[in-house]
């Protein structure tokens, strides 16, 4: 919206002064720096090419399906891979977007979709991963699907696909999920990942990138 | 080898972790400790050995697992304990427990009881170590972790010794070492307002650390400045007591002594 003001703005003045065509041609390299310096700003890591979005079909913690792309048109779109037994990766990104999208303003906050796809379908049962999510918040959306699902998921989704780590052979039900640590963000303008978030990405990084993101690539 | 606590991306556990470099720490604490009650020309009282045996009780834990190990890496409130504990308690137990005449009378000394010098390096070291990116950046390994305990100490002796150095070295009165105390109070209150106020975390160590207990790092860090704030004021004013009384009973003792004793004080 500041980009279209901004721009009218300029081929007004220009108008005015009888240079219309030169005049856009200053608006569009204006508006041009403006993204550049946009992105810029931007923390996450970005990424060329950009990764489409994958064309996913899993299923909610309701147990109904969930198609990722019709489901998350326009949003600007958070996928991230993960176990709700993790104990460090998986509850830090979560909470960390939680909180910065709890204190952002409702315009931008209710622009983005977190989904959290679980690496863990035998332990991550639905009810499970819905209580797990909702005790951050309850507008995430948790999917989940059978081993082989979820393996697909993750390639189309050009992630590193999970392994299963089990650190005590007498204990086999006790593992962990080695799984990639990174947050997906997809553009609501063209459904595109131009930026991923690693680990270690903070909360202010987050209030930073989002408010950007929530209006299309900068471009 | 883990000798010293740092933050580490592992997750929390209970299991006990040793940290043989604190044990060391601590032992040449005690072994100069026990040379100063060699060289001392008195016998030991009883109230500075328990001075002493508790400050360094308490400096063992603060540094020690599970206090050391979670403040280093886990939780900005133990770690804000941990500041309040060694700045406010330990050191002042442990700088009352040595032998009065064995306490430093040198030049540095001298210079050290001054109430600006001591300010100055208390609040430098305070501010300095809680800059977020410093401490980011020490707390990541041992021996940054050790600088920090290290600088804590030193900024401790910085506040106290204008307080508590011998007879001869103080160079401020009692009210004087009041309001000194006083002043202490204040420079605290930037970073805790920070941690309370701040919109995120600003520590990346405990932002991004295994949670503990499911405490959530904005939780954890208005608690770490609540602590910072209101954990070490009190203890300031019980000191600014303990030294306003004793100065009001030694004023009143040389009153007494300075007075001529009445007809009746001297029949009785």
């Amino acid at each position: 919206m500041k980009h279209a003001v901004f721009l009218g703005l300029t081929v007004l003045v220009a108008c005015r002064s009888g240079e219309a065509p030169r005049a856009v041609d200053s608006a569009q390299s204006a508006l041009s720096a403006n993204s550049a310096l946009q992105r810029s700003k931007l923390r996450g890591v970005t990424q060329e090419p950009p990764q489409p979005k994958p064309n996913l079909v899993l299923t909610t913690t309701e147990g109904k399906p969930f198609d990722l792309r019709k489901e998350t048109k326009g949003m600007l779109t958070l996928v991230f891979f993960g176990y709700t037994n993790c104990p460090d990766v998986c509850p830090v990104h979560t909470a960390n977007i939680s909180k910065v999208l709890k204190s952002l303003p409702n315009e931008v906050s209710s622009k983005v979709r977190f989904v959290f796809i679980t690496t863990d379908p035998e332990r991550d049962t639905p009810e499970v991963l819905g209580k797990w999510l909702a005790s951050f918040d309850a507008g995430f959306i948790g999917l989940t699907g059978t081993r082989e699902q979820i393996l697909a998921a993750q390639q189309i989704a050009q992630v590193m696909p999970a392994i299963r780590e089990v650190p005590d052979s007498t204990k086999p039900s006790q593992y962990f999920v080695g799984h990639a640590g990174q947050v997906i963000a997809f553009t609501p303008d063209d459904d595109l990942a131009h930026i991923v978030y690693p680990f270690g990405v903070r909360q202010m990084d987050w209030a930073n990138d989002l408010p950007i993101l929530v209006n299309g690539w900068p471009r | 080898m883990t000798w010293w606590c740092a933050a580490t991306s592992r997750d929390w556990s209970w299991a006990w972790r040793p940290y043989p470099g604190v044990w060391v720490f601590i032992a040449l604490v005690l072994a100069w400790y026990a040379w100063t009650l060699k060289v001392s020309p008195d016998a030991p009282r009883p109230p500075r050995l328990a001075s002493f045996g508790v400050g360094l009780a308490l400096l063992w834990s603060c540094l020690d697992w599970p206090l050391g190990a979670l403040g280093a890496g886990y939780l900005l409130s133990i770690h804000t304990t941990q500041y309040v504990l060694i700045t406010c308690v330990v050191i002042p137990l442990l700088v009352v427990g040595i032998p009065p005449e064995l306490r430093s009378r040198g030049r540095v000394s001298r210079f050290m009881a001054g109430p600006a010098a001591g300010l100055l390096g208390y609040t430098g070291i305070m501010a300095v170590t809680h800059i977020p990116s410093v401490s980011d950046t020490l707390m990541a390994t041992q021996a940054g972790s050790l600088v920090v305990d290290l600088a804590w100490i030193t900024g401790a002796l910085a506040l106290w010794w204008p307080v508590l150095a011998p007879d001869g070295v103080v160079r401020i009165s009692p009210p004087l070492r009041v309001g000194y105390l006083f002043l202490a109070t204040i420079p605290p209150t930037i970073p805790a307002a920070f941690m309370v106020f701040a919109d995120y975390p600003l520590y990346a160590t405990y932002e991004l650390a295994p949670r503990v207990a499911g405490i959530a790092a904005g939780s954890d860090q208005q608690s770490a400045g609540l602590i910072m704030k209101a954990g070490a004021d009190p203890l300031l004013w019980i000191a600014m007591a303990i030294v306003f009384f004793r100065w009001q009973r030694a004023e009143d003792a040389a009153e007494r002594q300075a007075r001529p004793l009445s007809p009746q004080e001297t029949a009785s």
